[in-house]
């Protein structure tokens, strides 16, 4: 074990500056949401084929054995940059506002007014201490993912939502220990903080039966914002890798707590129409509008086998292939617990029920190929990687606010490194092919929390006869189509 | 049906969607085709004004066509009720005004899978007014109510037969004076009278034949263009009328002995689908030939010529040659009030009324209490409206209002006043070949001239073709 006062003093002054820049992160970021690539230039580059080699402070949320394969102290720095577009186009309807010709309604596509996401930040710290066997990792970031996307108030997804902004931070702890070179574990420790999550859609606040579903626009269309956060949430990621041989080593990891982001929030309800007036949320007659938000975190597996070719004592090139597996059907709905507010409008008042955003998703896996070519030894590397991903959704439940399609992607990047300084890029390219959802399999539907028409909805008195068998009109049928162009550039300190 | 997202972006993305063959590419689920199929128009072979539109769907459906003569298709049918959702559609355009292209398109909404489907803007042409059938000029008028706003401009149709010479076209006529539907009668019959059937989808009237009485009947045609159906009338008058239960009643003679005497009267008889009469009223129930002798005795009598019955439980009917309007309980046949006869008269004209003289048709509401008639000849300045207040307790009828033909007309047949909505009357001045529509203030809104000279039958005003809303007399 080599531990001088010198090596002391320099990890230390390097962890202070990354509690700086975490506090900066986690009060200015604007990522996270539901996952979307990996962070870290060099596992982007890879396509995201970096469990069984996960040796930077990307680690920490892949794979956090392969920190003992750090053997130094490392500072990586790094941001994403992306353009993420999402785009909609509603099936046509008929607008039931007239009950006699009922217009047959189309609906312009809409896109993701917020595309361009700049801040997505990956700061952290690793090192052995000075412990040949050992590594340690503090890190804050923020999962790659969508943060925000922004609709218009009146577009043709405005029954699904309107607005979302999801900030997450992670920070993360981890240690790692391997034996000799043969195999190694790790584990981190994460406190996933949530300082905002926003979510908008338009609801038919109607409280008077089969008005129910107005798919185009109703005239108790009241806009629904919730607002909350979630400071404390713990997750955990253990992982292990084992060198079968020189040329071949395996990856094993998984997040293996389930958790879920539970939200004090506060909801809004406006009404669209001046004639309907302000609408008063109260609980036992006294004002009120907080709220619970619930959204469900999945667990992930991964497991990788890494190929790696050498020249000599160098790694040539090295390619991997990895399986992820997200369990994703945990999340059965976006749960909005009302918590038994009463919403007063027009002089009516109504119980506020809870909204379920229905969500059904399923389990995905992904599939992971990449690696690194050494073009110059200690001087170029190049990367490159593909991936396909199961959608998380049937397209029943397809919905806005998320992916939920098939998603494909290929990476290319790479490091130059200078001196100790290494700096790496990535660009990747990551599409969901146009998901097709009808209306008559939509299961997405308009959000109705005054309704009186309960199931099997075949009460004609209350539910209305054009859409008998359903709670409302879907909301959700239509083209959906999404890509994104992401940016990592990460600087990686060694010392 | 695909809808567009532009960029090299999705091209890059097919292109991505094409390296991975063995993990599906990126097929995805295709959105059901819901558009409606086999979409035609067909105009009648018998009104060429009538278009029936035909689709199918491959699941059961409801919709409903839009049309108009631009490609914005600006008008619309209502769509089917919920429960007569089908695969194969058929649904008939009324209304059209003859030789012109009309567009259209088909909008369904399958309720099952609640999706809506739409077809392609299409057109037709509908065909050309046969030959013989009049020539029409309305014309409107802005006329203000009695508070001096603008009242709004007339909506309603008209259903009336134009007599000529040769044939008859019993017509609808919008307020711009187009004949938007019709039926040549080029038999030769006399037709007097026109009205909607029960169920508001045919049109009846009556077809006389003054060469052999028993052939007279009355036709039913279908406003779609099916084929007509007739019953027979023998002896059929000027005027029927169509009860609320489907059944229709007729005026027609009735001879009774009088002290030795032959008499010819009146009678209304009640006709069933297969032609049996069941006579409910008659002439000798209400008045004495010898008391009331009336001043004509062609074609009998009283000269009953107009007929009008609420719902199922009054009659009212116009006495041309006692110069009468009786209203008649149909349970009893007895008469609730007389008014115009001396001698059998129950209600008294109020002092500096005017009387009415050969009365034309007429709209009579016991309940309201008004009454609206065809005054033949009893004005200075030839035929007019006359309009009374009705109170049946105090046994009074005073006059309201009154308007004058003018130019002047002396109306000799038909010819008929009815109260139409918002306080309108429509004025039917008969061989005077013109019909007005007058406000509450006596101004004149609107007014047709058939330019080609026929003779104009007792009329029955309305809204929507498709769902007639009838006014005054029906």
């Amino acid at each position: 074990m080599t531990f001088t006062l010198r090596a002391l003093s320099a990890r230390l002054v390097a962890l202070s500056a990354l509690s700086l820049a975490t506090t900066f992160a986690g009060s200015a970021q604007a990522d996270g949401g539901y996952y979307a690539g990996v962070k870290g230039a060099r596992a982007a580059g890879r396509g995201g084929a970096f469990t069984a080699k996960a040796d930077d402070v990307s680690a920490v949320g892949i794979n956090p054995a392969g920190l003992a394969n750090i053997g130094t102290t490392m500072i990586q720095v790094g941001n994403r940059f992306s353009y993420n577009e999402h785009t909609f186009a509603r099936s046509p309807t008929l607008d039931w506002r007239d009950t006699q010709s009922p217009p047959y309604v189309t609906f312009p596509r809409v896109k993701n007014g917020a595309p361009w996401q700049v801040l997505d930040p990956l700061i952290g710290v690793a090192t052995n201490f000075g412990l040949k066997d050992w590594g340690f990792a503090f890190a804050a970031y923020s999962p790659a993912g969508v943060a925000r996307e922004t609709y218009p108030d009146y577009g043709g997804q405005r029954y699904m939502m309107v607005r979302r902004n999801a900030q997450l931070l992670d920070y993360s702890l981890s240690a790692a220990w391997k034996f000799k070179d043969m195999f190694g574990i790790g584990a981190s420790l994460v406190w996933i903080a949530v300082p905002t999550l926003d979510y908008s859609l338009m609801v038919n606040a109607s409280p008077f039966s089969r008005e129910n579903a107005t798919p185009v626009a109703g005239g108790y269309d009241a806009y629904a914002s919730v607002h909350g956060h979630d400071y404390f949430t713990l997750n955990a990621i253990v992982g292990g890798w084992f060198r079968a041989a020189p040329f071949l080593m395996f990856g094993l990891s998984g997040q293996v707590i389930p958790s879920q982001i539970e939200t004090d929030s506060n909801v809004d309800v406006v009404a669209k129409s001046p004639s309907v007036g302000k609408i008063q949320l109260s609980r036992n007659g006294q004002p009120a509008n907080d709220v619970g938000l619930t959204l469900p975190l999945p667990m992930t597996f991964r497991a990788g086998a890494r190929y790696i070719h050498h020249q000599g004592d160098r790694e040539l090139f090295d390619i991997e292939l990895d399986g992820v597996l997200e369990t994703w059907q945990r999340v059965k709905t976006f749960h909005l617990d009302a918590r038994d507010l009463q919403a007063t409008a027009s002089g009516e008042t109504v119980a506020f029920a809870d909204i379920d955003v229905q969500k059904q998703w399923q389990n995905t896996l992904g599939i992971h190929v990449g690696g690194d070519f050494n073009v110059l030894p200690d001087r170029l590397t190049a990367r490159g990687g593909v991936y396909y991903e199961t959608p998380v959704a049937n397209p029943a439940y397809a919905n806005i606010d998320f992916t939920s399609g098939k998603q494909l992607g290929f990476a290319l990047g790479g490091s130059v490194h200078v001196s100790k300084l290494e700096i790496a890029f990535a660009y990747e390219y990551r599409v969901q092919p146009t998901v097709r959802v009808s209306d008559a399999n939509a299961r997405v539907y308009q959000a109705a929390p005054g309704t009186t028409c309960v199931a099997p909805y075949t009460d004609i008195a209350e539910c209305s006869p054009y859409y008998l068998g359903r709670p409302s009109a879907p909301a959700n049928g239509g083209e959906y189509f999404a890509y994104s162009h992401v940016m990592s550039l990460d600087g990686l300190y060694r010392f | 049906m695909t809808l567009p997202h532009s960029g090299g972006t999705r091209r890059l993305g097919s292109l991505l969607c094409a390296l991975y063959p063995l993990l599906g590419g990126c097929a995805s689920d295709a959105l059901p085709s819901t558009a409606p199929g086999s979409v035609s128009a067909t105009v009648s072979s018998s009104i060429g004004t009538v278009v029936n539109v035909t689709w199918t769907t491959t699941t059961p459906t409801i919709g409903y066509v839009s049309y108009g003569t631009t490609p914005s298709v600006e008008l619309s049918l209502t769509i089917d009720e919920p429960e007569d959702a089908t695969t194969n559609h058929s649904r008939t355009l009324l209304g059209l005004s003859p030789d012109t292209t009309y567009y259209y398109r088909v909008v369904t909404w399958d309720i099952t899978n609640a999706t809506a489907g739409t077809s392609e803007v299409l057109s037709f042409h509908t065909a050309a007014l046969p030959e013989g059938t009049p020539a029409l000029k309305a014309q409107s008028f802005e006329v203000t109510d009695e508070d001096g706003k603008p009242e709004a401009p007339l909506d309603a149709l008209v259903l009336v037969p134009f007599v000529s010479a040769t044939i008859t076209t019993i017509g609808v006529v919008d307020p711009a004076g187009k004949l938007v539907w019709y039926r040549v009668e080029d038999r030769a019959r006399r037709v007097t009278r026109a009205r909607f059937s029960s169920d508001k989808t045919a049109i009846v009237y009556n077809a006389i034949s003054d060469a052999t009485p028993a052939d007279s009947e009355l036709v039913r045609v279908p406003l779609d263009g099916a084929a007509s159906t007739a019953v027979k009338v023998p002896n059929l008058g000027e005027d029927f009328a169509v009860l609320s239960n489907g059944a229709l009643a007729a005026l027609v003679p009735d001879a009774q002995t009088v002290s030795g005497a032959t008499v010819t009267g009146d009678s209304i008889v009640e006709v069933d689908p297969s032609g049996a009469q069941k006579k409910v009223w008659s002439s000798f129930d209400c008045f004495d030939p010898a008391t009331s002798p009336g001043d004509n005795s062609s074609p009998s009598w009283t000269g009953a010529n107009a007929l009008q019955v609420t719902g199922t439980t009054t009659y009212y009917v116009s006495l041309r040659n006692l110069s009468t309007i009786a209203s008649i309980t149909r349970e009893t046949g007895a008469c609730d009030w007389i008014l115009g006869d001396s001698a059998a008269g129950t209600l008294t004209l109020a002092s500096g009324g005017a009387p009415f003289s050969h009365p034309g048709s007429f709209f009579a509401d016991t309940k309201s209490g008004q009454l609206v008639v065809l005054d033949a000849d009893g004005g200075s300045n030839g035929s007019r409206m006359l309009a009374y207040d009705l109170d049946l307790e105090a046994k009074t009828a005073t006059q309201s209002q009154s308007y004058d033909s003018s130019p002047r007309i002396d109306v000799t047949g038909q010819g008929e006043a009815t109260l139409v909505r918002g306080g309108d009357t429509r004025i039917n001045w008969s061989n005077g070949s013109r019909m007005d529509v007058i406000n509450s203030q006596g101004k004149l809104k609107w007014t047709l001239s058939a330019t080609s000279g026929e003779r104009l039958g007792y009329h029955t005003s309305f809204r929507d073709l498709y769902a007639p809303k009838l006014e005054g007399n029906q």
